[in-house]
């Protein structure tokens, strides 16, 4: 059956003419009857004819009783479709181009969401893995100490007690239960470098419950899991190429994590990265060596592994019945949770109950936050792509229109409207799956280099696989034919809702004026909305670039040239408390003993990273409108910092080596703390009370000029204090070397410099000031960067569309012009008539695009920078630009027209 | 790709068809032909229900087809019956005699229903 319908489907033209051949003979045959009767030659074959009745009508119904009729027809129809494209090969390119980039745009932005959202985690049976998470109802304390994620509603998160861990993982529902703790950064000293690496803690279940394994050696296994078993590191596949050389010899051997000695015990499969999307732990330890790894991790509690009230292990299990409803699961998992806190919550409204959550996608950092770029990418390149499907539609109009006799014949002649629609549906079915398969190379080429621009740490994302998959076929397919059945129907409805008699009652090649200005009342219709759409792409782009344009440009209070940033982290290698302010300090003094350095100094933030924390300050002196505090960002720094970045000193002193762990306490203070709290006073020399209860006294030393310097977009009341007069040094530090000139022999002398003090700890992120603003600034430029391009490509996009309407009209109305040269019209009116068509269009379209452009920035608000509200520039640059668009889309028609003979014109006829 | 319906008359032209090419190879004109013959001129095959017949019955496998020449030399298509339609002559001959038979059962009772 399969094959006979293949077979008859190939052999359909020969098939056609066999049948042909069948009647014809049965013709011939009747009529050598009839003249062997006596008829005449002509007389028989006439009679013959007769008998027979309709010969097309019967061929036809020789076929119809044949299988595969409608795709018959399809293929029929695609073959004329194809055939007309070749026709007009300009034309139909640039329709299939234009199809091609809309919908890659969308199969490219969709790949993205593919690869960060919808894509299983590749290990076994991820179907059947569940993430733990609990709920109160309520903000208020369950733990004293906590490292995870907590969210609203209510309050809820993703760390337990260990104690927790161990109860449910006894319980029933799992067949394994994992604790892992978030993903962090490590030093590996291997082969003779120390790097620093992601890298995660993870109970000795961890592997067993993905299934994952190992492409040399062994995983983690409940025996290593133990504090007193010998640290064992298992590496990704990743880590084994880049920095193990890809030598399986490696398996067995000694390396240094975190300054401790490890043994390398194996290497896990290809393309794995754990069950976090868009991070990609090169180091998996067992968890119970944390205390020997990162014995900072859980500073300042007893013992983590019985402290009921430090919750830091976050759980993922796989479930023995994976088709229990959720919520029968949770119900029977919470009164185990429950029976682990220590003390029992102290309001109904804390109790906690347990949340489990499918995470065969994993889980991801990245996800957050991240729908409202989606939303935008999505919502620009869906605006493209109605763009592209408007001009496509108008192209097919046209060309409906030019074959409007032959459709009135054809519809007298009893063809059904159905087989018209589908014959117009399939020109652009064609065309849209041209464009899709154009679009598929978009897809292939371009997410890649999407996720370069995200925003993650470390550049992480990028271990992110993109690709083709049948998601991302059965996306694109789809789209192609919504946008036919949307879009083709334009051209197939208005083409087939013809008035017969008039159309066929017209001269060919001149069509009623009725029928000639309906079909141009669509097209215009399509092209301002083509107009609207643009405007909005092009007044969103506009503010994105605006933005970072204000962002690149704002004063940032201090000097980002020439300054190398890296930062280092000795508690992760053994630096207790008690040594960390020495280290730093001798780290100070090798940089400054650097040739080329100018000035060294450090901090606990890294610039323009956002983080810092706030505090309260309070003076009985401050002007605060009732208030007698003042929350501010804390800056905490080694001495020196404010000259070393290059905050002008307004008043006073710098902190420098004489504000010590035993001296007086002091500060420096930024403008806008002295304007809010002193109204402007200079304020040094005062003593304010810092920490919201038992605030300690801090002299003022110094006032400086506001700095932008933990995050571009604020300005908040600051104050810098001197991380040795702090209770411990900052684990973790960021240096910042001013020198003469940056340059590549700079970094080794640097490197050399830390080494000097220890050689075991690795320089995190060696950066330029300059390079570390750029990175902050990676979301607003990738804003600015699609949206421009989106905007760009609608605009090319609705320009081809204008100029395409406007040919045609010209073409429509070539009588009319020529009539009107004959008479004595000049051709700068010609010109000029065409160009008011067209701008009477476009600005039809702005008109119906302005108001949803204005509330543009009211949706994008949060992403915005230096944009005044409802500033109108944005549109009034947008609508201009459109407008010359218009302009110079038309010229050539309109010049066109202008040239026209008149004879040759009027004789067209 | 479910075919149309037979309704009876149809299946009997499928029938009549059948048994006419069961005689031997034959050409569309010859059935059309043949039939009028052997039943004196009383059935006549319309050319708009015979060749879409032979299209289907061929597509059912019950006919195959062969260009050949004919009897004028001209070259014809010639139908053949296959051993499926052999089977399928054979059934609905059975079925046609049997509801023949059975109609003229009845229409042979005496008297009337007056």
């Amino acid at each position: 059956m399969i094959r006979g319908f293949f077979s008859t489907l190939f052999s359909r033209r020969k098939a056609d003419q066999e049948i042909d051949a069948e009647l014809q003979f049965h013709l011939a045959a009747r009529a050598d009857e009839l003249r062997r009767q006596g008829l005449s030659e002509s007389g028989a074959r006439r009679r013959a004819r007769l008998e027979f009745g309709g010969v097309d009508l019967i061929a036809e119904e020789c076929r119809d009783s044949r299988p595969a009729r409608w795709l018959h027809d399809l293929l029929q129809d695609l073959d004329y479709a194809w055939r007309m494209m070749k026709r007009s090969p300009v034309v139909s390119a640039a329709a299939v181009l234009s199809l091609g980039l809309g919908i890659g745009a969308n199969t490219a932005i969709f790949s993205l969401i593919d690869a960060i959202l919808l894509r299983e985690l590749p290990v076994d049976r991820p179907g059947e893995l569940v993430v733990l998470n609990w709920q109160a109802r309520e903000r208020g304390s369950l733990f004293k100490s906590y490292s995870g994620s907590i969210r609203p509603p209510g309050m809820q998160g993703n760390a337990f007690s260990y104690a927790a861990f161990e109860s449910l993982r006894k319980q029933e529902q799992f067949t394994h239960l994992a604790a892992y703790l978030g993903v962090n950064r490590f030093s590996v000293a291997a082969r003779g470098q120390t790097n620093a690496v992601s890298g995660q803690l993870v109970s000795g279940s961890y592997h067993t419950l993905l299934g994952v394994q190992p492409a040399l050696g062994r995983l983690l296994q409940p025996a290593d899991d133990q504090p007193d078993a010998p640290l064992a590191v298992v590496v990704s596949h990743r880590f084994w190429e880049r920095s193990l050389g890809a030598d399986p010899s490696q398996i067995g051997q000694g390396l240094r994590v975190n300054n401790v000695a490890a043994t390398l015990v194996g290497v896990t499969a290809p393309g794995f990265f754990g069950h976090e999307v868009g991070a990609h732990p090169d180091v998996t330890l067992p968890l119970a060596k944390v205390r020997d790894v990162d014995p900072e991790f859980f500073r300042g509690l007893s013992d983590p592994f019985t402290n009921r009230t430090s919750w830091a292990f976050q759980m993922m299990g796989r479930l023995r019945e994976p088709r229990t409803p959720a919520g029968e699961v949770e119900r029977s998992l919470t009164p185990v949770l429950l029976g682990t806190l220590d003390p029992a919550p102290a309001k109904p409204g804390l109790v906690p109950r347990m949340l489990v959550e499918p995470a065969a996608r994993g889980i991801s950092g990245l996800r957050r936050g991240i729908d409202a770029t989606f939303a935008i990418l999505l919502g620009s390149t869906l605006v493209v792509l109605l763009i592209a499907s408007a001009n496509v539609a108008n192209l097919l109009l046209a060309r409906a229109m030019g074959r409007q006799r032959e459709i009135a014949v054809r519809l007298s002649m009893g063809a059904s409207r159905s087989r018209l629609w589908r014959q117009i549906l399939s020109e652009f079915l064609l065309l849209a799956a041209l464009g899709a398969a154009a679009s598929l190379l978009v897809a292939l080429l371009v997410p890649g280099w999407l996720i370069t621009l995200l925003p993650s740490r470390d550049g992480d994302a990028a271990s992110i696989v993109t690709g083709l998959d049948w998601r991302l076929l059965l996306v694109t397919s789809s789209v192609a034919l919504a946008i036919t059945l949307v879009f083709g129907a334009i051209p197939a409805w208005r083409a087939t809702r013809l008035d017969l008699s008039g159309a066929l009652k017209e001269n060919a090649g001149s069509l009623g004026v009725g029928a000639s200005t309906a079909r141009g009342r669509i097209g215009k219709i399509m092209i301002a909305g083509q107009v609207a759409l643009c405007l909005l792409l092009l007044a969103g782009a506009g503010m994105f670039v605006r933005t970072l344009v204000n962002l690149k440009t704002v004063e940032l209070g201090f000097a980002r040239e020439r300054v190398v940033l890296f930062s280092l982290n000795p508690a992760q290698v053994g630096y207790g408390d008690e040594r960390r302010a020495a280290f730093y300090e001798r780290i100070v003094k090798e940089l400054d003993a650097v040739p080329g350095v100018q000035s060294v100094s450090g901090s606990r933030v890294r610039p323009l990273t956002g983080g810092g924390y706030w505090d309260e300050v309070s003076s009985p002196q401050f002007n605060l409108g009732g208030r007698r505090s003042l929350g501010v960002g804390i800056h905490l720094g080694l001495p020196h910092f404010a000259t070393t970045l290059g905050v002008p000193m307004l008043s006073g002193r710098d902190l420098d080596e004489r504000d010590r762990a035993n001296g007086p306490l002091t500060m420096v203070v930024n403008e806008t703390f002295a304007t809010t709290a002193f109204g402007g006073r200079n304020p040094v020399g005062e003593t304010v009370l810092l920490g919201d209860r038992d605030g300690q006294p801090h002299q003022i030393v110094g006032l400086v000029r506001d700095a932008r310097y933990e995050r571009i977009r604020e300005r908040t009341p600051t104050v810098y204090l001197a991380a040795a007069q702090r209770k411990a040094m900052p684990e973790e530090m960021t240096f910042a070397v001013r020198t003469h000139a940056v340059s590549s022999a700079l970094i080794p002398l640097l490197r050399a410099a830390v080494a000097r003090v220890e050689p075991n700890i690795p320089l995190i992120e060696v950066r330029t000031l300059d390079e570390q603003i750029d990175d902050s600034l990676r979301s607003e430029r990738m804003y600015a960067l699609l949206c421009g391009i989106f905007a760009l490509l609608a605009l090319v996009l609705s320009a081809v569309g204008i100029f395409g309407v406007m040919a045609y009209q010209a073409g429509r109305r070539r009588q009319e012009i020529g009539v009107r040269l004959a008479l004595g019209a000049g051709r700068d009116r010609v010109i000029a008539m065409v160009l008011r068509e067209s701008i009477l269009m476009v600005l039809a379209g702005i008109l119906a695009g302005l108001p949803l452009a204005y509330f543009l920035p009211k949706l994008m608000d949060q992403l915005l920078f230096g944009l005044k509200a409802n500033d109108p520039s944005m549109f009034i640059a947008a609508t201009l630009i459109l407008l010359v668009t218009a302009i110079a889309a038309a010229w050539i028609p309109a010049w066109r027209a202008a040239r026209l003979d008149p004879m040759t014109a009027l004789r067209a006829e | 790709m479910a075919d149309k319906k037979s309704d009876l008359l149809q299946g009997t032209l499928d029938m009549l068809i059948l048994k006419t090419v069961a005689l031997g190879p034959i050409h569309g004109y010859g059935i059309s032909l043949r039939i009028q013959q052997i039943s004196e001129e009383v059935l006549q095959v319309q050319q708009g229900s015979l060749y879409p017949a032979l299209h289907r019955l061929e597509h059912r496998g019950w006919l195959t087809s062969q260009w050949g020449e004919s009897d004028n030399g001209r070259m014809a298509k010639f139908y053949q019956l296959t051993p499926l339609g052999e089977t399928q002559l054979k059934a609905e001959s059975e079925n046609w005699t049997r509801l023949s038979n059975a109609v003229s059962l009845i229409m042979a009772l005496e008297g009337g229903s007056k």
